[in-house]
Order: C-alpha cells, then structure tokens, then sequence
C-alpha cells in the first residue's frame, strides 16, 4: 500500500517543537529552534516511503513553509539549505487568477544551471531567463513606489 | 516596467492549465521582451 504523506506547514511542526523543546528545558524561546538541517532530511525521506530504491521525496510542501507570508521565519529560510530547489508559491498571484502562482524572484533551483542550455533545452535559454528576471525584478520594484504615488504618478519606465 | 511585469506575470508565468514546454515558455518571454522593445544581450 502506498501513502502520500503532505507536510502543509513545515513552520508549524518546527515551532510546536522549539515550545516543547523550551518547555523541556526552561531557555529562551529564541535560542530552541529545531536544527533543521539535522531533522530536515529525515523528515523528507521518511516522507518518501520505507523501502530502498522505491524513491525519494526531493521536495517537501515548500508552499507550505510561507502560508503566513513569513518570509523571513528562520525556518522556511533554513529550508533553503537542505534542498535542490524552492518553489514560492505567491498569495497575490493567486488573487491576480495567474496559475500556477509562483514568484519566481526568490524560487531557485541549483541544478538549473547544469541543465539547460545547447544540447539540453536551448543555447539561448539562460541568457532569456536572466533578462526576464533583470526585468521583472525592475518592475516588482517598481510596485512599491507606485503603491505610495499611484500609476499615474510615474514617470515614463526607464530600461 | 509596470507594464512588463503586469503582462510577464499574466503571460510567461501565467499558463492557465496547458502544459508548457520550456521552448514555449522561453518563446512567450522572448516574444514579451520584443513587444516592450526591451533589449536582449546575445
């Protein structure tokens, strides 16, 4: 029998275990977070099943880690450290119908830059993916003074 | 760049339930970058 165990909100486990861990040993509750680079990959291949060879779980619920928009919560950002890849998934992409939501500025994937290019995807692929992400970090960045000033406050877009 | 990054996420991120191929995608970004005369560095 196969079981599919999704982890929605790796954030969660790790603060119900950093309460008990203080309450356990009576220290500061900044000073207890769990190690995740120790338990997370336990975690992971548990989730991928008892048996050799029959698979690993290469990514856990990324999406879960940022359900609050906790960017900077020690541990999504731990999280970084352990896997080949992350997928942020955005809140406002969602609200904006754009499927799939992904914010595609803080995802990444290291494997990414041996697997693309001439004789894998495209000669031109890396060299179009960094332009698109020059671009559309400009225009992101762009997002927050229009949110104080209003579209019709900018001034003409600068390349 | 608003503009860019409106239509960017609508558009290259944005693919509703079609299966993409990563030539496909590269060819919408592509496609975007030339309809918003932005320049591209071979």
């Amino acid at each position: 029998m196969d079981v599919l165990v999704i982890i929605t909100d790796m954030t969660n486990y790790c603060d119900a275990l950093r309460e008990i861990s203080t309450g356990a040993r009576g220290t500061a509750r900044t000073a207890r977070l769990p190690r995740l680079h120790v338990f997370g990959p336990g975690v992971a291949l548990r989730a991928g099943g008892p048996h050799p060879g029959a698979g690993r779980v290469r990514h856990d619920a990324a999406g879960g880690h940022h359900a609050r928009r906790r960017h900077h919560h020690p541990i999504p950002d731990l999280t970084g450290y352990i896997t080949e890849g992350q997928i942020v998934l955005s809140r406002e992409l969602h609200q904006k119908g754009v499927f799939p939501p992904i914010d595609v500025l803080p995802s990444l994937s290291r494997l990414m830059q041996k697997g693309i290019g001439e004789g894998r995807t495209r000669k031109d692929h890396r060299n179009t993916a960094n332009h698109l992400y020059k671009y559309y970090a400009k225009g992101r960045d762009l997002r927050r003074l229009e949110s104080i000033v209003g579209r019709d406050g900018m001034t003409k877009p600068t390349h | 760049m608003l503009d860019f990054a409106d239509a960017f996420e609508r558009e290259v991120i944005g693919q509703g339930t079609v299966r993409r191929t990563v030539h496909e995608s590269l060819d919408a970004g592509l496609a975007l970058i030339k309809r918003f005369n932005l320049e591209v560095k071979l």
